[in-house]
């Protein structure tokens, strides 16, 4: 006898067999892009969309149709073909574009930065500062007041306080600021102060708010002069074909450390140099080297030997990729085809999470994927993608929201750069700068901090929100 | 079918076939839980179809294990107002004077009316197969409570729960099978117990098994065998036929539900072919239940639930644990395995072959409650759970002797064979892999994906069908954390319901209950027969906490 519990399990089981069978392929042909398309009555392509914006919480249209779910989102299901996508958000200005998604593809819109019809500013200064020297991610710079070192100051954009940084009654106060030197990220600034009679050389530590004069360590300007975040005390210069190394915090000076030399660069741990055999040292700090082997590098050498440049910066972004930038604006790299374009390169910029490259010349803005050129590159993927040609004297660039966008300055102007469908990039003006000042951009708060070009104050700009 | 129920003294033919057949649980669970992921890490794709396919097939199954439970806990729910002795004395009337009018209509409480119903359809089909039952007082009972270690303390309230039970104890023998290894004390202690329980059964004595016994392994089996030889003279003393006894072979903790043997009396009697089946009630681990801490007590609570379900599939039921069945069956296929640890479903499965699959387990909807394992500390009592739950997976030592047997010559038929050896095989690759994939390996689309993978739609899909798998899994918790509390104890002065609902919370520690207490002791059990390490029998401490008073 079977009883109804027996009964009822074989219903059931076969009934499950059967949902099964009917489901589950379903289920995977939707997993690998396939719907079923009323419309036309038959199985159509699908491919996805993700879309997220800074701010979040863009409204979402495809074609006209109002999508449920506000930025960010992931829309799946979505038949092959183009789209127009217009994100709303009160505000800002509509982002309209034609985006084509692909069947079985999930197109990314994931940096959209939504940009406002002016943005709005804060004044923190008032007016009185003739430049900015970013040195570090923090919203704080020294600023410039005048020629004489008892205007130079530290502002600190944060708190609105701004502070003297040397002090007056020194015999040099009123030398003039030839030049100031930051490594960023280490909270140094090196001063070239100067009298018609004498030079002398300041280093500032702006955590502390201590200077010191390494005037003795400096017999003659360095043409190349570096330190780092690790040891920020320790500096090494490089006189005509020679390093030398100061110790600014024991008042030590080594003036032969390493002879015969076109270049150096440092990481965190080590310092790597050029030799005159146009070969790579990978040294510590207290000269004991060996040769690095130059991944991916077969003829790296010849190529630096027949280079225009007397000397090279060493840049060591990631354990296998060295940049070589040298003095006349050629930037070699350690993968073929070597030379980076054939522009004289004004400045680089890299952004350690996405490893890209962003270079810049007087009137171009380009990257490099680095993480691609690790793989294993073709000539083509090493060469510049170049996105922007119409600058005039373009003078510092910064990668905004993780590497999507390029904000830059352009003379006394600073624009933005921002990515569009279809690989291209669109300008957005943000500001005007006060003539020969530099402006300061922080990732970590999304905001730019310049001298107005039209009220002469420091002023705060948010850039992303 | 003559066929030995061991792995000693094989042939060199045999003897190869058996280790290669050690060999395939095992190596198949791996070659699942490394193949699906090395195919994902290879082939994204085709991994992630499989992983689809996979889940599909897992949340599908656990809402059809959830009906069952749903419908099993249901029949138990209601056959707790059956009546036993009541329907036992119903049919011994029947019995005596077959021609006599029906029963009138049932009447009281709605579960009263539908467990009279399920009953009067058994008392129907038994009377129409032909095979009458004997009357209940021809019925005796054996129930033997293996002893290795266990103080006194565990042993007692089984006996007392034997002796308080509503069946009379007077066709009731009650044997303490001792390991002659076992300390003084706790042989003194059984002796003591025999002596103060002797008056209330219709025997209670204490076997020694004696140690070293050539053939013999250390396991449960050999004891409770000896125990049953002795008892064997013991009902041939009395004249009494092996067909009229029902033995069964406890745990010694095992604490029976009042009802317990009528409903194990009543159910033997309206099976036909009575002496070709095993009784199987419901374990509960309910000793110590609010001692016990939280994840025992939802891996306990979750084998009571596994039981329940089986006990729905007539084609999936194997004994476990605490069981009965026809003292003549067991005499016949020669007693238990002497040499097996997993005793209790490997005497399914010596029955199986030996009567030619003439052989089943007959569930009976009536608890018996066990300890929850308990060690003390909480790293003593994970270390406890872990390896019971090893011995429990190394049932897997089944598969090689049952394959041998269906390989060779019997009177199973090939589709009968087939289906018993895909069954258990499923059964112990499910074990072992499921909590692997679901646990592990579902994730791997969702933590790495290649960069040409990773814009494809499939890539964003998964994660929403691992999602909705995830709530649909969540509704099943959520059933068996109602039938827990459902299946608890009743309520007392000293935990309440309050204390009940504490106890909710605790279902969320499934995940990880799964994956180190159920999928890796299964594997662990599974390789050490792969690489030919054998077992030895772990006697579970039984250990209770004291509890607030």
């Amino acid at each position: 006898m079977r009883s109804y519990i027996e009964l009822l399990r074989r219903l059931l089981f076969h009934l499950f067999v059967a949902a099964y069978i009917g489901i589950c392929p379903w289920l995977m042909l939707f997993a690998f892009g396939y719907i079923y398309d009323p419309v036309r009555g038959g199985l159509a392509r699908i491919g996805g969309l993700s879309i997220s914006t800074r701010p979040p919480g863009a409204i979402i249209f495809m074609d006209g149709k109002r999508y449920l779910r506000t930025t960010p989102a992931a829309i799946g299901s979505v038949i092959a073909g183009e789209y127009e996508i217009r994100l709303v958000k009160k505000g800002f200005l509509p982002w309209i574009h034609k985006v084509s998604i692909p069947p079985n593809r999930f197109v990314s819109l994931d940096h959209v930065v939504l940009l406002p019809p002016r943005y709005d500013r804060r004044e923190l200064f008032d007016a009185g500062f003739s430049d900015l020297l970013q040195y570090s991610d923090r919203p704080a710079a020294v600023a410039f007041s005048g020629r004489t070192v008892g205007n130079v100051r530290l502002l600190d954009f944060e708190r609105g306080e701004s502070s003297a940084l040397f002090p007056r009654d020194e015999p040099w106060s009123d030398y003039s600021v030839r030049e100031a030197l930051s490594v960023y990220g280490t909270d140094r600034v090196l001063f070239e102060i100067a009298s018609w009679l004498s030079t002398r050389y300041l280093f500032a530590d702006l955590t502390a708010g201590t200077w010191k004069d390494i005037t003795p360590l400096l017999p003659d300007k360095p043409r190349l002069i570096a330190w780092n975040r690790a040891s920020p005390d320790i500096l090494f210069g490089l006189h005509g074909d020679t390093i030398v190394k100061m110790d600014a915090g024991g008042g030590a000076y080594y003036p032969r450390f390493f002879p015969g030399v076109r270049g150096f660069g440092l990481n965190e741990k080590n310092l790597y140099i050029l030799s005159g055999k146009n070969t790579v040292l990978q040294c510590t700090y207290d000269a004991m080297c060996e040769a690095y082997p130059l991944p991916m590098a077969s003829s790296v050498g010849t190529v630096l030997e027949g280079a225009e440049s007397e000397f090279f910066s060493i840049e060591v972004p990631t354990g296998d990729i060295v940049l070589f930038a040298g003095d006349r604006g050629e930037l070699i790299l350690n993968a073929a085809p070597y030379r980076v374009g054939d522009e004289k390169i004004a400045g680089t910029r890299f952004s350690r999470d996405t490893g890209k490259l962003l270079l810049w010349t007087r009137t171009k803005i380009g990257y490099l994927d680095l993480s691609r050129v690790r793989e294993g590159p073709t000539p083509e993927e090493v060469l510049p993608q170049w996105v922007y040609e119409g600058g005039r004297a373009i003078s510092r660039c910064f990668w905004v929201y993780d590497a999507s966008h390029v904000l830059f300055q352009d003379g006394n102007e600073l624009e933005l750069l921002h990515p569009e469908p279809g690989g291209s990039y669109a300008l957005h003006r943000v500001a005007g700068v006060k003539n020969r000042s530099r402006a300061c951009y922080s990732e970590a708060t999304g905001k730019v901090y310049f001298i107005s070009a039209d009220t002469g104050a420091v002023v705060e700009l948010e850039l992303l929100r | 079918m003559d066929f030995s129920y061991s792995r000693q003294n094989l042939s060199g033919k045999e003897r190869r076939l058996q280790r290669i057949l050690e060999i395939v649980p095992g190596a198949t669970s791996w070659a699942i839980i490394i193949g699906s992921a090395a195919l994902y890490l290879v082939h994204p794709l085709a991994g992630s179809a499989f992983i689809i396919a996979f889940l599909v097939y897992w949340i599908m199954r656990l809402l059809y294990m959830n009906i069952f439970l749903l419908i099993a806990y249901g029949k138990l729910f209601i056959m707790r107002r059956a009546g036993w002795m009541e329907r036992i004395e119903e049919l011994d009337a029947i019995i005596q004077d077959p021609e006599r009018p029906p029963a009138a209509p049932p009447a009281g409480s709605l579960r009263e009316r539908i467990a009279r119903r399920i009953i009067g359809e058994q008392v129907k089909h038994v009377l129409k197969s032909g095979s009458l039952p004997p009357p209940s007082d021809a019925i005796y009972h054996l129930v033997i409570i293996p002893v290795a270690s266990e103080a006194a303390a565990v042993v007692e309230p089984g006996i007392r729960a034997l002796r308080d039970g509503v069946y009379p104890t007077t066709r009731m023998a009650v044997v303490l099978a001792v390991e002659e290894r076992a300390d003084d004390a706790v042989r003194d202690d059984c002796r003591r117990l025999v002596e103060r329980y002797r008056g209330d059964f219709m025997a209670c004595f204490m076997v020694t098994h004696p140690d070293g016994i050539e053939g013999e392994a250390k396991v449960k089996g050999a004891n409770v065998t000896c125990a049953a030889r002795t008892a064997r003279d013991y009902f041939e003393r009395k004249a009494i036929p092996p067909d009229n006894v029902i033995v069964s072979c406890f745990d010694s903790d095992t604490v029976v539900s009042p009802e317990y043997f009528a409903s194990l009396t009543f159910n033997f009697m309206v099976t036909p072919q009575r002496t070709r089946a095993s009784y199987q009630p419901v374990p509960v681990y309910h000793n110590n239940i609010w001692e016990a801490h939280s994840f025992a007590r939802v891996l306990d609570v979750g084998a009571s639930f596994v039981q329940l379900i089986e006990d729905t599939d007539p084609e999936k039921r194997v004994t476990f644990s605490s069981h009965s069945m026809s003292f003549k069956a067991l005499v016949e296929v020669g007693y238990w395995p002497v040499d097996i640890i997993s005793d209790d479903s490997a005497i399914y499965w010596k029955s199986l072959i030996h009567f030619d699959g003439d052989y089943r387990v007959v569930p009976i909807y009536v608890t018996l409650s066990m300890d929850v394992n308990e060690g003390g500390t909480l790293w003593r009592t994970f270390k406890n759970i872990y390896r019971q739950r090893r011995r429990w997976a190394w049932g897997v030592e089944n598969f090689p002797l049952v394959m041998r047997a269906f390989l060779g010559k019997n009177g199973i038929s090939p589709y009968n064979r087939f289906r018993y050896a895909f069954k258990l095989f499923d059964r112990t690759i499910t074990w072992s892999s499921w909590p692997f994939l679901y646990a592990l390996i579902s994730w791997l689309p969702i933590l790495y994906a290649p960069r040409e993978f990773s814009s494809m739609p499939v890539f964003y899909a998964l994660p929403r069908i691992r999602g909705t798998v995830f709530i649909l899994a969540l509704t099943g918790i959520l059933i068996c954390v109602f039938l827990s509390l459902f299946l608890l104890p009743p309520k007392n002065t000293r935990y309440g319901w309050l204390r009940k609902i504490v106890h909710i919370p605790e279902w969320f520690l499934l995940p990880p209950i799964t994956i180190f207490l159920t999928g890796l002791p299964a594997l662990d059990a599974q390789t050490r027969l792969m690489l030919g390490r054998h077992m030895q029998f772990f006697v579970t401490p039984k250990y209770r906490r004291e509890g607030p008073p």
